[in-house]
């Protein structure tokens, strides 16, 4: 043992102790069967009685979900030196891709469901809007893309709150809606940064979801080393249809609907 | 109650000071104690002291940080009767968190180019350098002694990113302890 470096680590900061104590990263992704929601007294019997919880959660950002099946938990390679090792393999797609058509009719179904979700870990939100267009995630540990998930961006008049992923599962279209936690105050700078820009989504390992923009720029929820800052020319390598967005065609082409403040189907606690 | 307030009754030297630290901070002084002892008597038995040194300390003392400063004690007590238990009985995961930290330093002069306490501050310094899940990972890991998989779970990661995350910051931190000269080149 080196008893040096064990007495300086002892000497740390109290605050530094403090801050380790007190720290737990929550996230409050939840799935819920479409179309069982209907009107509900207590949004704790929702909670118990009507969500259904339809595969595991795996957390990328606070505040958000990925819920893709092919995500490969637990297969992520690391380097020597500790660093994630991504794959080389050419991009390919799983799943059926849900269409506009079914993008709409289970949010036009379910919107006031997920917008008081949303407001509800979001107080003070006002009129919410939901994408009506979004995207699927690219996972860098085997260069794959899972049609059946796509992310919807939730939004009010000047900033993004949350996200509601859609999903089939077992024949059917399931949701997923996320908000609260910080993660949305960086994705909202995120996007007004590149307010124009095809951004491609991936997901790096089994926590980190990546933003890049056309100009090989990326983005992460933290500051930091990105494991695809070593990538040459990493957007054309990622970008496809699928997993690109861009906030202002969104919002140019009406792509959304509007929960006004005053429409909830649930009483919150 | 609030740490002040707790405090407080220290100075007032009420015996209710006791209480309220066994009540707010019993479950997280066990915890470190346990980390390091592995064993649920001697760990009860550094609890119990710990709150006796708190007593002594308070007065004089008016820690700002009153969680931390009982840590501290905690910690403190329970590494010294560490050092007098047999190594059967450590915690295997102490005993690694330990072993980790030995690749930081391989130069046994180190302790004549910087003290303990600079060294402290230019650890907190990096800290503070670094993201906070960052902070949190490695200060959970070396000072409180948690296993990886308890560590994964409070920052919703996987052991093997803990795993990899920690191999990342012990390589920057020997960096940034030789950039800071507390090693020889």
């Amino acid at each position: 043992m080196n008893d040096f470096i064990v007495k300086g680590i002892d000497g740390i900061d109290d605050s530094l102790i403090e801050e380790a104590m007190n720290y737990k990263r929550t996230r409050k992704p939840i799935y819920i069967a479409a179309g069982a929601v209907a009107a509900i007294a207590v949004f704790s019997a929702v909670m118990l009685n009507i969500l259904r919880i339809t595969e595991p959660t795996v957390p990328t950002v606070d505040g958000g979900a990925q819920t893709d099946d092919s995500y490969s938990g637990g297969g992520t390679n690391y380097g020597e030196d500790g660093k994630i090792i991504l794959s080389d393999a050419k991009v390919s797609f799983t799943g059926t891709a849900i269409t506009a058509e079914e993008i709409r009719e289970i949010i036009e179904r379910e919107k006031v469901t997920i917008a008081s979700f949303i407001r509800h870990e979001t107080p003070g939100a006002g009129d919410i809007n939901i994408s009506l267009v979004g995207y699927s995630h690219l996972q860098t540990d085997n260069n794959t893309i899972s049609l059946d998930f796509v992310t919807l961006p939730v939004f009010t008049e000047d900033r993004l709150i949350g996200e509601v992923t859609l999903f089939r599962y077992d024949g059917e279209i399931h949701y997923s809606p996320a908000a609260g936690g910080p993660g949305w105050e960086v994705k909202t700078g995120i996007f007004d940064q590149n307010p124009d820009s095809e951004l491609a989504f991936v997901y790096v390992g089994q926590l980190s979801e990546y933003m890049i923009a056309p100009d090989n720029t990326v983005y992460g929820m933290w500051e930091g080393e990105s494991p695809l800052d070593d990538v040459p020319d990493c957007y054309t390598k990622y970008a496809t249809e699928y997993n690109t967005f861009s906030f202002n065609k969104m919002i140019a082409d009406k792509n959304y609907v509007t929960v006004p403040a005053d429409v909830s189907n649930i009483t919150l606690q | 109650m609030d740490d002040k307030d707790i405090v407080s009754l220290y100075w007032e030297r009420s015996e209710s000071a006791i209480a309220e630290t066994d009540r707010k901070y019993r479950s997280l002084c066990m915890r470190i104690a346990r980390n390091i002892l592995n064993d649920n008597s001697d760990a009860e038995e550094c609890t119990n002291d710990a709150y006796l040194a708190v007593w002594n300390n308070i007065p004089p003392k008016r820690p700002e940080h009153f969680a931390a400063f009982v840590c501290r004690i905690v910690k403190n007590l329970a590494l010294k009767k560490y050092e007098y238990i047999h190594a059967v009985k450590r915690n295997p995961d102490a005993q690694v968190s330990f072993d980790e930290l030995d690749g930081l330093a391989d130069n046994t002069d180190i302790e004549k180019l910087c003290s303990s306490k600079e060294l402290g501050e230019k650890i907190s310094d990096f800290l503070q350098s670094e993201r906070q899940v960052n902070r949190v990972v490695f200060v959970r890991r070396y000072w409180f002694f948690d296993s990886p998989k308890e560590i994964a779970k409070r920052c919703s990661m996987t052991e093997n990113a803990v795993n990899a995350l920690l191999m990342r910051m012990r390589n920057r931190l020997k960096e940034y302890l030789r950039k800071e000269g507390v090693f020889d080149e």
